[in-house]
């Protein structure tokens, strides 16, 4: 009990000291380091409740829990801000016709960009475990690296693809390591 | 004189905001819908306990009983099955089933056998959320990938918003768009632990078959076994011939004495009756994140070792605890709870993000009525067709009719929402959640009596009154929210275009 109750307690005097440095108008380096310092330290005291990894986790769901009570304390002590409404604007028919039909079309090059994505990022991460698994690189460890670094990847692709503009730029970030991972995967066919 | 330059960091953010909405808008409408079917989905042995309230319950079974009640499963089978199981009582599911390649019983205390076990809904739920009904692989891969596109939105969401510490409390009241825009991102910020490794865990339950699919045929002449082998062990060999069925009761009484500080969750008999048999029992480690870990036992009931998720390599243990992470059952009620308040949180952070794009649209001139009255069809649609779903399933409407009324249903409140616009819509919804779930509550207290008032009973019929009244007092707000929109409407004097 003594570890929840001081993990609880450092996890609200860390939130309350992020709760302040963030309201003030000059950063406050100190207090913002201090609480940081003090959720992790709350972290590390639940992880004394438990298995290191069960701990720990519980001390990222109470330290979570926390600071939605003081969003939601903020929420509902904060003033009212009534706002007047923003104004419309409108736009002649025909400019919105290609508004849409550009949205499809966006739309569209989305999910292209998606499966392209996957593709490249099973290719990715496959070569990745070949590559280690020729190194001798333990099978479990190996496996379970791959297993989380393809959604990041397929994640970190789908985001680049999203936000580049330059067509030969995204082209580029398909083909290298599409390029790169089947040579990989040629050259340790089998092996390992 | 030449236009001013925007500044590197302004480019940036407007592109990653437009990542951002592009992911949110193709992929949203699924996305919500795994929201919420996972976040139901936490509570799912409590609605299989819901559904069958008058099971038999009990905190323990003793070996030998469970020994009868397996054998007499196993005995009455027509075909010969290649697996049998025992699901032992469980805190939040203190019932003794037996399970074969087609059937499951209740085992009653004493071994014998007291009914079939069926959950129709939950497992139209689980279904939907673990394959959105799709076929297995397609399905499993589909959903991954929804996984990863939701971390992709917490990426491109975190690129988007340069003062994300600096604003983190921030919440502004009755603003408007700005008090939706303050509740997406403080919500999303502060959930941001909670959401990336549930979309993270998710995308690798999700992918792992097809990654799996991919190294097989790379470096394992096609074997995906040979890939996880290592990490939760391998079955072993089938040898056909006849056998006397294995031990059962010597393994899980070697279990309550050897290791009494473990769970026992599952016994499982592979190829029974065959030379080749051999049973395992998974256990559950109180004081981590591992779903369990492996006790092997040979036909005689002699212990073979444990395949090592609790103790061997670090790739096991990590590995092993992608299930528990995923889906909240690693510490009891609190924290399936704590998971009940993120899972809504996200529910919200995706509803709200789409609502801003439609209302962003809308102040630049480009507004989208239908789309928006559509993605309301799918934010209340979802929820009214559960609940639908859930009525249709206690009428004895099978798994395949439930899929059918979801979908089919959803489809209809989507197309309703793009024709009656954003707030009809959003009525619509709500009305139909109310119906169908207070539809539900009485369905079950007229198919039940008494048994709705059960331990196994009243806390889902209690969460469901609570979300109906809940509902009521939505519905009233939103109703006075239609009103005074309807007379604003008439006031608004459209501004023309720069």
């Amino acid at each position: 009990m003594t570890w929840q109750a001081g993990g609880i307690i450092l996890a609200l005097a860390g939130i309350g000291a992020l709760y302040l440095s963030w309201k003030r108008k000059e950063r406050s380096w100190p207090l913002v380091a201090s609480g940081w310092l003090l959720l992790a330290a709350s972290i590390a005291s639940w992880a004394q409740t438990s298995g290191d990894d069960k701990g720990s986790a519980l001390g990222l769901v109470v330290a979570v829990l926390i600071a939605l009570g003081f969003v939601c304390a903020a929420a509902m002590v904060g003033p009212t801000k009534l706002r007047r409404a923003a104004p419309v604007r409108s736009l002649p028919p025909s400019v919105r016709a290609s508004v849409w039909h550009e949205g499809l079309r966006a739309g569209f090059a989305m999910v292209a960009m998606v499966l392209v994505a996957l593709v490249v990022s099973i290719a990715t991460c496959t070569a990745l475990f070949t590559a280690a698994r020729v190194a001798g690189v333990e099978h479990t460890a190996n496996l379970t690296v791959s297993m989380f670094a393809l959604p990041l990847a397929l994640a970190a692709f789908t985001t680049f693809l999203a936000y580049c503009e330059d067509a030969r730029l995204k082209a580029a970030c398909v083909a290298v390591p599409t390029v790169l991972s089947s040579v990989i995967i040629a050259a340790t066919f089998g092996a390992g | 004189m030449a236009s001013p330059q925007p500044k590197q960091s302004a480019i940036r953010v407007a592109k990653a905001l437009k990542a951002h909405s592009l992911v949110a808008v193709i992929f949203g409408a699924l996305i919500y819908i795994l929201a919420v079917t996972g976040t139901l989905s936490v509570f799912n042995h409590e609605f299989q306990r819901w559904e069958q309230p008058d099971a038999p319950e009990m905190t323990r079974i003793d070996p030998q009983a469970a020994e009868r009640a397996a054998l007499a499963v196993f005995e009455g089978e027509k075909t010969k099955s290649t697996h049998l199981y025992i699901n032992f009582p469980q805190e939040d599911l203190p019932r003794t089933v037996i399970t074969t390649d087609t059937q499951a019983f209740f085992a009653r205390s004493d071994g014998t056998i007291a009914g079939a076990e069926t959950f129709p809904w939950t497992q139209f739920l689980l279904d939907l959320h673990y394959y959105l009904h799709l076929p297995s692989t397609l399905g499993l891969t589909v959903v991954g990938a929804l996984g990863a596109l939701l971390v992709a939105l917490s990426l491109s969401g975190l690129l988007a918003h340069p003062r994300i510490f600096r604003d983190a409390f921030r919440f502004r009241r009755g603003a408007g768009r700005l008090t939706t825009i303050d509740l997406h991102n403080r919500l999303g910020v502060w959930t941001l632990p909670f959401h990336f490794s549930n979309a993270l865990t998710g995308a690798i339950l999700g992918l792992a078959s097809v990654l799996a699919l991919a190294i097989a045929a790379a470096g394992f002449e096609g074997n995906t076994d040979a890939v996880f082998d290592p990490v939760f062990g391998a079955d072993p060999a089938p040898q056909e011939a006849g056998a006397p069925v294995a031990q059962i009761a010597g393994p899980i009484a070697f279990m309550e004495r050897d290791y009494p500080a473990l769970d026992l969750t599952h016994f499982v008999l592979h190829d029974p009756g065959t030379a080749g048999q051999r049973s395992s029992i998974i256990a559950e480690h109180p004081d981590r994140l591992i779903f369990g870990d492996y006790y092997n036992f040979d036909a005689a009931g002699a212990y073979l070792g444990n395949v090592g998720i609790s103790d061997g390599t670090i790739g096991q243990q990590v590995t092993g605890s992608v299930y528990n992470v995923h889906f909240g059952n690693w510490g009891g009620l609190p924290v399936k709870l704590a998971y009940l308040v993120f899972g809504l949180s996200l529910c919200l952070v995706v509803a709200s993000g789409l609502s801003i794009y439609f209302g962003r649209r809308e102040a630049n001139g480009k507004p989208a009525p239908r789309l928006a009255g559509a993605w309301q069809g799918v934010v209340w649609g979802t929820p009214a067709m559960l609940a639908t779903a859930l009525a249709a399933s206690l009428l004895g409407l099978a798994s395949g009719g439930l899929v059918g009324t979801f979908w089919t249903g959803l489809v209809v409140m989507v197309a309703a929402g793009s024709v009656v616009g954003t707030l009809q819509a959003r009525l619509l919804g709500i009305a139909a959640t109310l119906a169908a779930l207070t539809t539900s509550l009485a369905l079950y207290y007229a198919k039940f009596g008494g048994a709705a008032f059960s331990e196994a009973g009243l806390p889902v019929s209690a969460a469901g009154l609570v979300l109906c009244v809940a509902a009521i007092g939505v519905l009233f707000r939103e109703s006075r929210h239609a009103k005074n929109s309807a007379q604003q409407a008439t006031e608004i004097v459209p501004v023309p275009a720069e």
